[in-house]
């Protein structure tokens, strides 16, 4: 006969009931905000705004703006910025892992290094965003570097179109190297000491260790994180809003999905659903092909 | 006699270099140097710059000398700064008092209730085998791989439907969210802590509850503590939602972002600089005290599934 409790449950009973009462309200939450909200959209993206009625509209008017070559503004140029976001977020990957490692050996001045490359995930941005305009602005390091070789800016750096993108993912970069400088760390603080023992009176040297050593056991950790960026490429983004909302050119495809939204909450929703239906249909194939490769080329080690 | 230890004893054997890393670390020291510098002066920059007289600052502005130091320390930018930061809603101006008010309760609530939630899915899918924790499991792994764009539209609509638009509500409800990555790292987490423990509070008479609030939990304190830390960080400094979910409840990020373009405008740029250090201060105060622990308790690996 199964133990019962004072309540006269069994322990499997009373089981399903706690399992219950702590799924319960996550469940529910992502049940509305996150499940519902995704179908909405894609029936918003089907739905004229005036009329309520089913229609293409919306679709016809993204493609239309996506196949747009001429304008800053328009969705061709966004995705292009896009795509040079997304290009720095790959390019961080490398340099991020490399200056954890050198921290983690424990450089000299390891812990003010550690604290100072911190920086820029504790500090909130407008302060990075205010330090760089002042830097790039015509009366800062960069104007005066450029009277100095005699090329005077006759534009701010961020009201030139050619300037404007390039400059924004410079800075995304700039205080990117250390991003993901926690999960390496911690990754990298699990190695077992027997391994870099072995390394040493083998006579490995630091490059040696950061690729025959430390990248195949961190491999998993680095795999994750360029999973969720490659699933992620068409939403690569930056502080577009704090540098210049969208002018010069500078728009990416969810900077557009946010600002119009911001701008105009309750008009356009159907053709900025339609803009993201887009997106995630581009986004798919690459997101599992990805997964795909990386749980190939990539696998989980045991140590 | 003091003893003098050589380098082979002080040194423990994984950050020992041979001659020739020595000058390899070396060259990596003068890049991360150069590196550190360029993070380091555009801070001191505004903060130099905080202290100076707004009309000296405009001049120097002009003539390209922003870099000095003050001539003539002005600390009265920073109680200008409560005076003259005052952001206009639909209903009245918010001042700083009002703008750290709003931060706190827009980070610490929604940052508590995430972190509570996590724990309590994560500890359950791990722990418990049944269909349900199987489909959720799987579940939480797409809505993290699946890329889902142009929500925010939807989102914003279906708050309005249920009232939670300009509604700090809107913060906590949608905070309790229990799934992400965080899902996985506590997973993860309670997967490694034997099961024994509970066994041996069941054969005491105790319940599921009783080890999950007082075994199970108390273990997952440290990691409980940075996720908390992470989100709290997060939300501090997080100004794109606020705009768009909560306009009438100006915090510090909402309220810089609409100074920036207001008080330069004004000819009050240090002042502007004295709000900006002033934010600062609280995440560098945090980060002073918990830092080392947040640098070593996030593990993400082997979440491709």
């Amino acid at each position: 006969m199964m133990k019962q409790n004072q309540k006269g449950l069994t322990l499997k009973q009373s089981g399903w009931i706690f399992c219950a009462a702590l799924l319960v309200l996550p469940c529910l939450n992502t049940l509305i905000f996150t499940v519902y909200v995704n179908i909405s959209s894609l029936r918003y993206a089907f739905t004229d705004d005036r009329t309520g009625l089913f229609t293409w509209a919306n679709f016809e008017t993204a493609f239309l703006s996506f196949q747009d070559t001429s304008g800053g503004d328009s969705l061709f140029s966004a995705l292009g910025n896009t795509l040079q976001y997304f290009l720095a977020e790959i390019l961080i990957i490398p340099i991020s892992v490399a200056l954890t490692f050198f921290l983690f050996k424990r450089i000299a001045g390891y812990n003010a290094f550690r604290i100072i490359f911190f920086l820029p995930s504790i500090i909130p941005g407008l302060v990075w965003v205010t330090a760089y305009k002042e830097i790039m602005s015509m009366n800062g390091v960069l104007g005066q570097l450029m009277e100095a070789i005699g090329q005077p800016m006759e534009v701010g750096v961020f009201k030139n179109p050619e300037t404007a993108t390039p400059a924004l993912v410079a800075y995304t970069m700039w205080l990117g190297l250390a991003g993901g400088m926690l999960y390496y760390f911690s990754a990298m603080s699990r190695i077992p000491d027997s391994i870099f023992e072995a390394a040493l009176i083998d006579g490995f040297g630091p490059i040696r260790e950061i690729f025959q050593i430390v990248l195949p056991l961190i491999g998993p950790t680095i795999g994750t994180l360029l999973l969720l960026k490659i699933a992620g490429f068409i939403g690569a983004t930056g502080p577009i809003l704090l540098f210049t909302k969208g002018a010069a050119g500078t728009q990416t495809l969810n900077f557009i999905l946010y600002y119009r939204v911001l701008e105009d909450p309750t008009g356009g929703i159907g053709v900025v659903s339609a803009i993201g239906i887009i997106m995630t249909v581009i986004s798919l194939p690459l997101a599992f092909g990805s997964r795909f490769m990386i749980n190939k080329y990539l696998p989980s080690i045991e140590y | 006699m003091k003893k003098k230890f050589t380098y082979r004893e002080k040194t423990p054997i994984i950050f020992r270099r041979s001659g020739k890393a020595k000058i390899f670390y070396g060259f990596i020291f003068i890049i991360f140097s150069v590196y550190s510098l360029s993070l380091l002066a555009p801070l001191l920059m505004i903060f130099f710059s905080s202290f100076k007289d707004p009309l000296t600052y405009n001049n120097e502005l002009f003539a390209g000398t922003i870099y000095n130091l003050p001539e003539k320390w002005v600390f009265s930018n920073y109680t200008r700064a409560f005076t003259l930061m005052k952001v206009p809603t639909s209903t009245h101006d918010a001042d700083l008092l009002e703008m750290t008010w709003n931060t706190l309760w827009s980070s610490v609530g929604p940052a508590a209730l995430a972190t509570i939630s996590v724990l309590a899915t994560g500890y359950v899918c791990a722990r418990y085998e049944n269909f349900a924790t199987k489909f959720l499991r799987s579940f939480a792994l797409v809505l993290m791989i699946l890329p889902v764009f142009g929500a925010q539209a939807a989102s914003l609509k279906l708050f309005m439907k249920l009232g939670l638009y300009n509604n700090p509500l809107g913060m906590f409800v949608t905070a309790f969210a229990g799934f992400g990555m965080n899902f996985f790292i506590v997973m993860g987490f309670f997967k490694g802590i034997s099961w024994e423990y509970a066994e041996a509070v069941f054969i005491d008479g105790g319940g599921h509850f009783t080890v999950f609030f007082k075994v199970m939990l108390p273990q997952a304190t440290p990691m409980a503590l940075v996720f908390f830390f992470s989100d709290f960080l997060m939300h501090y400094s997080s100004y794109e939602s606020m705009l768009l979910y909560m306009p009438d409840y100006i915090t510090i990020a909402t309220g810089l972002y609409y100074e920036q373009m207001l008080l330069p405008r004004l000819g009050e740029t240090p002042v502007f600089f004295a709000a900006l250090f002033m934010s600062a201060i609280p995440i560098a105060i945090y980060y002073a005290i918990f830092g080392k622990r947040l640098m070593t308790s996030m593990n993400i690996g082997g979440l491709k599934g």
